[in-house]
């Protein structure tokens, strides 16, 4: 039993159908990559992973465990075992980088310790401490994504690329088992996307496990274990990077990368 | 000269009801503001079509048809003259008329934030929620940690203008005779029959706006150490 199993997910808004049956497997530590054209599903397949949004019909297990459809009990859970980035970075724009680091740990902390109550004073000194442990774990991811000078910024004071690892960091804080990208590189300028891809490449040599869903080829094909071809809905091809790229067995597959080389060419004239 | 004395004491005593006025109806339509923008964003179709009407009601009508509208219900639809409401309330008439005037004002003032409160909500962008459910936030934290900041941020300028407003709309609340400040002031012009009266009261109402609008700019302010 692989840890990540994703079965038959449909996926339909009104009358579109978007996902039509998706299945595939990871292991822990595996680094997954999706990649397709524009308007495939992938976007719509990490939504429905973390929750974001519902499938129709499907089933989606860690460990064996199912976290889709949720049974109501572990249906809070799925957020914590998905940690997401987002393509924008959706940072909050009135906390620092720390305290965006912070905020979802302080919370669980919170809910740790059980009901509020303003007497009950060994749960505020409890919480203190567990608060003054996040921050120190926060700087440390904030270290760790490059940033330990730029813990007191606000949003609005970095580069795209700095809100993309602060957003990183917000992500790891709660050690999610699989860490999502959405395209986390594209509302970047070009200059910048380096950086963050060295973040990536860096989790995964620290054996994180992660879905990508990337316009990135060149990245996609060094960082990952397995790639994803999605074309209308499906999974067209899964392989390691040599086999989808080398050697790709689809149509579909060999046109999209036909394409894509026509238009490197053109942007080269 | 006596008279200027008497008439500025006459002048304190309704700003004291133009001010009691002014925060009562801020003390209670801001919190019911929000609460009428969550209904008229509710999902519940019915919640928040009654909502709507309301809102378009009072926003349609003139304030002071709605105080007149409020003081004659308890003697037009329930058949309790004012005068037995404020024996069974244990008030006087004179408070009985404040309540009134209160009570339109704090609806009307309401109406008007709540659609305030409206558009600052739906001006967030949705990956701050979605950012926030990413996170394990339930949707009463991810409304008090991260959307409530955002929204007092983006309402201020028109709340301002709104509580501008309001001062000097509590100069309605003669149509119910209470003596407010500008009430105070045509009783001073006509019994003393001078205008300077008038100057005065203007001085008080630009006074007062002007320190809330100082104290309003200073918060203003305060919110805009980040940028969107
Ligand atoms: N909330 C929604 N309501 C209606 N249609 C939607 C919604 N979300 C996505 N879609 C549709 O689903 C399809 C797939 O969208 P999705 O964002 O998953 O594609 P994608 O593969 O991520 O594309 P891109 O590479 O451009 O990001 C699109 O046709 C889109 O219009
Ligand atoms: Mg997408």
């Amino acid at each position: 039993m692989a840890f990540l199993e994703v079965n038959n997910l449909y996926k339909s808004f009104n009358e579109t159908e978007v996902l039509k049956g998706v299945s595939f497997e990871m292991e822990r530590g595996e680094v997954l990559s999706i990649i397709g054209s524009s308007g495939n599903g992938k976007t719509t397949l990490l939504r429905c992973l973390n929750g974001l949004e519902m499938a129709n019909a499907g089933t989606i297990s860690i460990d064996g465990e199912t976290v889709f459809p949720a049974d109501g009990k572990n249906s809070k859970q799925t957020g914590l075992t998905f940690g997401m980035v987002f393509q924008n970075f959706n940072l909050f724009p009135q906390y620092t980088a720390l305290r965006n680091v912070t905020l979802a740990m302080d919370v669980q902390a919170e809910k740790t310790l059980g009901k509020k109550n303003p007497f009950d004073f060994k749960r505020k000194q409890a919480l203190k401490e567990l608060r003054a442990k996040n921050e120190t774990e926060a700087r440390l991811l904030l270290a760790r994504v490059g940033l330990e000078n730029k813990v007191d910024n606000y949003p609005c004071e970095l580069s795209g690329g700095q809100q993309q690892r602060v957003a990183i960091a917000r992500a790891l804080a709660l050690s999610p088992d699989i860490l999502c990208f959405d395209e986390p590189t594209s509302a970047l300028d070009p200059e910048l996307t380096g950086e963050v891809l060295k973040v990536i490449k860096q989790l995964r040599s620290e054996g994180r496990t992660m879905i990508i869903v990337t316009h990135e080829l060149e990245f996609a094909r060094n960082v990952s274990d397995k790639i994803i071809f999605m074309a209308d809905g499906v999974i067209e091809e899964t392989g390691t990077p040599q086999e989808l790229f080398e050697n790709p067995k689809s149509e579909k597959t060999k046109a999209f990368f036909e394409k894509l080389s026509e238009k490197v060419t053109e942007n080269d004239d | 000269m006596d008279n200027i004395q008497d008439i500025l004491m006459e002048l304190a005593e309704g700003f004291g009801n133009t001010l009691a006025l002014f925060v009562v109806t801020l003390l209670f339509a801001l919190p019911l503001g929000l609460l009428f923008a969550f209904a008229s964003m509710s999902k519940f179709k019915p919640l928040k079509w009654f909502m709507k009407t309301l809102i378009w009601i009072i926003r349609g009508t003139p304030l002071m048809l709605q105080i007149l509208f409020v003081s004659f219900l308890p003697n037009y639809v329930f058949k309790t003259p004012t005068k037995d409401l404020a024996a069974m309330l244990n008030i006087t008439i004179n408070e009985t008329m404040f309540l009134f005037v209160a009570l339109a004002f704090i609806l009307n003032y309401a109406c008007y934030f709540s659609e305030i409160y409206r558009a600052g909500i739906e001006a967030i962008p949705v990956g701050q929620y979605e950012a926030g459910q990413v996170l394990g936030l339930n949707k009463n934290q991810i409304f008090s940690k991260i959307v409530l900041m955002q929204v007092v941020r983006r309402i201020l300028p028109p709340m301002s203008n709104e509580i501008i407003t309001l001062v000097k709309d509590t100069s309605l609340a003669q149509v119910l005779g209470i003596v407010d400040l500008l009430n105070a002031a045509k009783h001073a012009v006509n019994h003393y029959v001078i205008l300077t009266p008038f100057l005065y009261a203007t001085v008080f109402y630009l006074l007062f706006n002007g320190l809330l609008t100082l104290l309003l700019g200073w918060a203003e302010k305060k919110l805009s150490y980040y940028k969107v």
